[in-house]
């Protein structure tokens, strides 16, 4: 019997993922979806920190044990990257209707979860062993760049989804109106007003929407009054909270009076950008440096 | 100007790229890359005359997209033989961009000016751009996967994988600029930088798929015919996520991105 026998090889990490979708099943069977409510903050902080933790555990411990130090390599990278892209897959052709069963709601589905958890510890540790070589090497930096932010990226948006607050405000013209509501339909104050002053239409000559645009006042935290113009890809940004234009009464069309604005709050997504604009910059250097010869040799 | 002109800088386009493809099997490096470089001048002013009649760039429509897709494959084809001198890539990519241009004469799916308020965006055009260039590098570098496994077998060289590796690398930098690029861009317009609507799943799903290109070419450097099978299901991803979406049950009810 070779397999599992140290240093583990290719096989072993597609099988060590068979494992990890197996372990997946049964604990959806057991557990239902991934409930992720349950780690809305504080608990997604607590989650930070001890996910962190446990790469830099599994970083240092890396000469120690055999499994730490494989899966930090390209031999669990493969198999990791395949597992995920499968499952991936499997939701690339299913529609994503939770009504639809286990996989019509991927998001929530263990197997899914568990192998991009299994893909982010092994590029954080990918990244941290970059790090580590770059002493000797400048050529390290797109890797590392790659790496930390596509680690930062996965974290951050998967943690910080679950904080995300997303609501709708209704406003008629001449209105002010300061409470908007959530998704499942409760009212909750925003302690924003927004007063709508005007809602603007225009379509093309064959009556498609051009641009649609509110006028509104808003009076924030400050108490300071500010005009200002909402339109698609033009939102406003007040006390922290994003508003969009969203909808339009579309049965009146040019001549509508109302408007829906979407409040959008994310506390994490600066931290998500940054990951963002990390795998950018590595991107960009990669293209100029190419892959390392040494490495794919 | 409009479609009906197309036939005629497309023609013009490929005799002057044939011609340096020619030039470029009989060793007249020179000339091979003046005409081709011409072909993509005329193909080139035929995309921009679009731009300026249409007061948009021409992005929107699956026939603009691809009129992007034969001008960058015939950029990718030139790159290539510029640098690594394959007196057979400007052949392929002629016939590569051929193909887009005929698909594009029988189907042109002429489109009017409207462009729908969520496209008028700063990130449209580099949104797109980038991808098609992109997906222009990766589709030689797919020739280069078949190249290998059909012609070369067992005679295939160091120097044959590491095109395809050059390939990939600009390609999947692209394709990860045009990717986030995209969640920029979704952020500023709603709010959402990923929402999983099925484009952006396929769009993880061939980005990933490269990945493990590349980390299987760390992991297993002599396995290059199974580098060169992925390589070929990558691109078979590429295309379900460009335009096999459209015709996929589980997207077309709940994309964003079906067109």
């Amino acid at each position: 019997m070779t397999l599992f026998k140290k240093p583990w090889k290719l096989t072993d990490g597609f099988l060590f993922g068979g494992v990890i979708v197996l372990v997946g099943l049964i604990l959806q069977l057991a557990l239902g979806p991934v409930n992720w409510g349950l780690i809305s903050s504080p608990v997604n902080l607590i989650l930070l920190v001890l996910f962190l933790a446990f790469v830099v555990a599994a970083f240092l411990l890396k000469k120690r044990s055999g499994f730490f130090a494989w899966l930090g390599s390209p031999a669990a990278a493969v198999p990791s990257i395949a597992w995920t892209l499968g499952l991936t897959i499997v939701m690339g052709l299913t529609a994503q209707v939770p009504s639809k069963g286990w996989l019509g709601n991927m998001i929530s589905f263990w197997p899914f979860v568990l192998c991009y958890i299994w893909l982010t510890v092994v590029v954080g540790l990918v990244a941290l062993n970059h790090m580590t070589r770059l002493g000797r090497s400048w050529r390290e930096i797109p890797a590392v760049l790659n790496h930390l932010g596509l680690f930062v990226t996965l974290v951050c948006a998967t943690l910080g989804s679950v904080d995300k607050k997303e609501l709708m405000m209704t406003l008629h013209e001449g209105e002010t109106v300061s409470t908007a509501e959530t998704e499942d339909g409760t009212s909750y104050d925003t302690g924003i007003s927004v007063r709508l002053d005007d809602f603007t239409m225009e379509t093309w000559p064959n009556g498609m929407p051009k641009r649609f645009a509110s006028d509104v006042v808003v009076k924030g935290k400050s108490g300071k009054e500010t005009s200002a113009v909402i339109e698609v890809n033009k939102p406003l940004k007040v006390d922290g909270w994003k508003m969009y234009q969203y909808g339009y009464d579309e049965e009146a069309g040019v001549e509508g009076k109302m408007s829906i604005l979407q409040m959008v709050k994310d506390p994490w997504l600066p931290l998500v950008y940054l990951g963002i604009f990390t795998m950018i910059a590595g991107a960009f250097l990669m293209m100029i440096v190419g892959f390392r010869r040494e490495d794919v040799k | 100007m409009s479609w009906d002109s197309f036939i005629y800088f497309a023609a013009a386009a490929v005799i002057l790229w044939a011609l340096g493809a020619a030039q470029a099997w009989f060793g007249k490096r020179t000339s091979a890359i003046i005409n081709y470089s011409l072909g993509i001048l005329v193909f080139f002013s035929f995309i921009l005359a679009m731009w300026i009649s249409l007061e948009r760039p021409p992005l929107r429509t699956m026939g603009e997209t691809r009129l992007w897709y034969s001008f960058f494959l015939a950029v990718a084809g030139m790159i290539v033989y510029s640098r690594w001198k394959y007196k057979w890539i400007l052949s392929f990519s002629t016939i590569m961009s051929l193909v887009f241009i005929i698909v594009n004469l029988l189907k042109p799916e002429i489109h009017s000016k409207n462009l729908m308020p969520a496209l008028q965006s700063p990130w449209f055009a580099p949104h797109v751009i980038v991808y098609m260039f992109s997906y222009g590098m990766l589709g030689a570098a797919t020739l280069m996967a078949l190249y290998v496994l059909v012609f070369r077998k067992e005679k295939t060289t160091a120097e044959d994988i590491s095109t395809a590796d050059n390939l990939v690398a600009t390609g999947m930098a692209f394709l990860t600029f045009g990717m986030l690029f995209g969640a920029l861009w979704a952020q500023e317009a709603w709010g959402t930088y990923w929402a999983w609507d099925p484009k952006e799943t396929w769009a993880a799903i061939t980005w990933m798929a490269y990945l493990l290109y590349v980390h299987f070419r760390i992991a297993r450097p002599k396995d290059w015919a199974n580098a060169m099978w992925i390589l070929i299901l990558a691109f078979i991803c590429l295309q379900i996520c460009w335009w096999g979406i459209n015709y996929l049950p589980s997207a077309h009810a709940t994309s964003v991105h079906v067109y």
